[in-house]
């Protein structure tokens, strides 16, 4: 009988099945990271906040002799800008507090009810693939799993995926898997639909599940629906880009070109409270 | 002790470069994964044992930013790659480039394999050709410049000047 001899390719070869059988059974059941070693994350915060810093600053300064013209533009612009979005704000408030006593008069619910959290980026996500953010504030700021994640503006950035005592990990919303519910922000269409995310900065966003009888036009501003218990109504998602059919006409594609995209992002909100359809 | 102290002083310097600054200047869609590179230089320097224990470490500090394979799959590529050693002339900055291209693809794909998330959005070609390769070259050229800085900093540690290792 021939003995068997091992030898260093069969040991490679196991190697990549004993991988692949760990890494899909790990992934599988969802193991979280031990306790002792996620207090890495909050010793190296500080280092990765400076780090940011720093490379802000310097950012700041160089930005600031090659744009020396364009900023004296720029000031200008957004001084009337101010002063518009100042009559405007007075206006909204106005509208705000009409809609406030209509709706008790209808005996409507408010219809948002949260409060947010501002939060510095102070990192990215280390893989090829994903997109992530890791913010300055954790479970000491009453942060939690699951929170919706949005710029000052209101444009969608993402969810909390893993918090940690002084600090959070966002799943941005360009990330692969990524789906939230849409809705077209014009009155007319209000047609719903899933928008999925796409790593790649030159790709669009794919929307779909719209009826093939849908009035969806390019140009259409798409934002969340607030059907899902995640994410409130009325954030903003992106812009139709392209249109097409699917599932042999019975249906309608688009190509959403998202608001938000990757590492520009240096502040954000997390949002925390009760939200969805209430009246 | 020396070693290790110098090893995770690395490690923790590579953790700062790939999340606070090398998002801030993307080449493209892609980012180069020093990690990668150094548990695989680590491996072709210093043997199976040392990539696989540096692998250990650089996927546990990368899935605490990630995407939570990399403490299964890097060691793989440390232990994989420091089967080399010994085979390759270590002042030879041909190989490990070749070697860290096999090892970017190979990563890659168990990545894509092993994430479910990946696997029902993206298609496997679409990946291969948009991440999986062209993160491959990136990261085989970086060796050019990472290879000789490793080497340089194990005799440094190990107070070798005139090399010789084994």
């Amino acid at each position: 009988m021939r003995r068997y001899k091992l030898q260093y390719w069969h040991l490679g070869v196991l190697a990549i099945v004993l991988v692949l059988l760990i890494s899909w059974g790990a992934n599988y059941l969802e193991i979280p990271i031990p306790q002792p070693f996620r207090y890495l994350h909050t010793i190296t915060a500080p280092l990765h906040r400076s780090v940011t810093w720093v490379g802000e600053k310097a950012g700041n300064v160089r930005s600031f002799f090659s744009r020396y013209r364009e900023f004296h533009e720029e000031v200008a612009f957004y001084e009337n800008r101010i002063a518009q979005l100042e009559r405007d704000l007075i206006m909204a408030q106005e509208l705000y507090q009409e809609n406030q006593r209509l709706r008790e008069l209808l005996d409507f619910e408010r219809r948002v009810n949260f409060e947010t959290v501002g939060a510095r980026v102070i990192g990215y996500g280390s893989d090829i693939w994903g997109h992530t953010l890791i913010v300055n504030r954790g479970r000491r700021a009453g942060i939690e799993e699951g929170q919706p994640v949005i710029t000052g503006n209101g444009k969608l950035v993402g969810q909390v995926e893993e918090v940690y005592s002084n600090t959070s990990r966002v799943t941005m919303l360009t990330n692969p898997g990524f789906v939230v519910g849409g809705i077209v922000m014009r009155e007319e269409s209000r047609a719903l639909g899933m928008v999925r995310g796409t790593p790649l900065q030159d790709e669009l966003f794919l929307m779909d599940n719209f009826s093939w009888d849908a009035d969806v036009r390019k140009g259409d501003v798409i934002i969340t629906s607030g059907m899902s218990e995640y994410f409130p109504k009325g954030l903003l998602i992106g812009i139709i880009e392209t249109l097409e059919e699917g599932d042999q006409g019975l249906t309608q594609k688009a190509g959403i070109r998202p608001y938000i995209y990757g590492t520009t992002i240096e502040e954000v909100l997390i949002l925390s409270g009760e939200w969805g359809e209430t009246e | 002790m020396k070693v290790i102290i110098g090893k995770g002083l690395v490690l923790l310097l590579i953790t700062l470069i790939q999340v606070s600054i090398l998002p801030r200047f993307p080449l493209g869609n892609l980012r180069p994964d020093l990690f990668l590179v150094a548990v695989c230089c680590w491996g072709l320097i210093k043997g199976s044992r040392i990539g696989l224990l540096s692998g250990f470490a650089a996927g546990l500090l990368q899935d605490l930013y990630g995407m939570g394979s990399n403490i299964f799959i890097k060691p793989a590529v440390g232990y994989l790659s420091g089967r080399f050693e010994g085979k390759i002339y270590k002042e030879s900055i041909a190989f490990p480039p070749l070697i860290i291209f096999g090892a970017s693809l190979f990563s890659g794909v168990i990545t894509y394999l092993v994430h479910e998330e990946l696997l029902f959005s993206l298609s496997f070609w679409y990946a291969l050709r948009e991440i999986i390769l062209p993160v491959s070259f990136v990261n085989a050229g970086l060796t050019l410049f990472a290879y000789p800085f490793f080497l340089w900093l194990e005799r440094k540690l190990e107070d070798r000047p005139g090399g010789g290792y084994r």
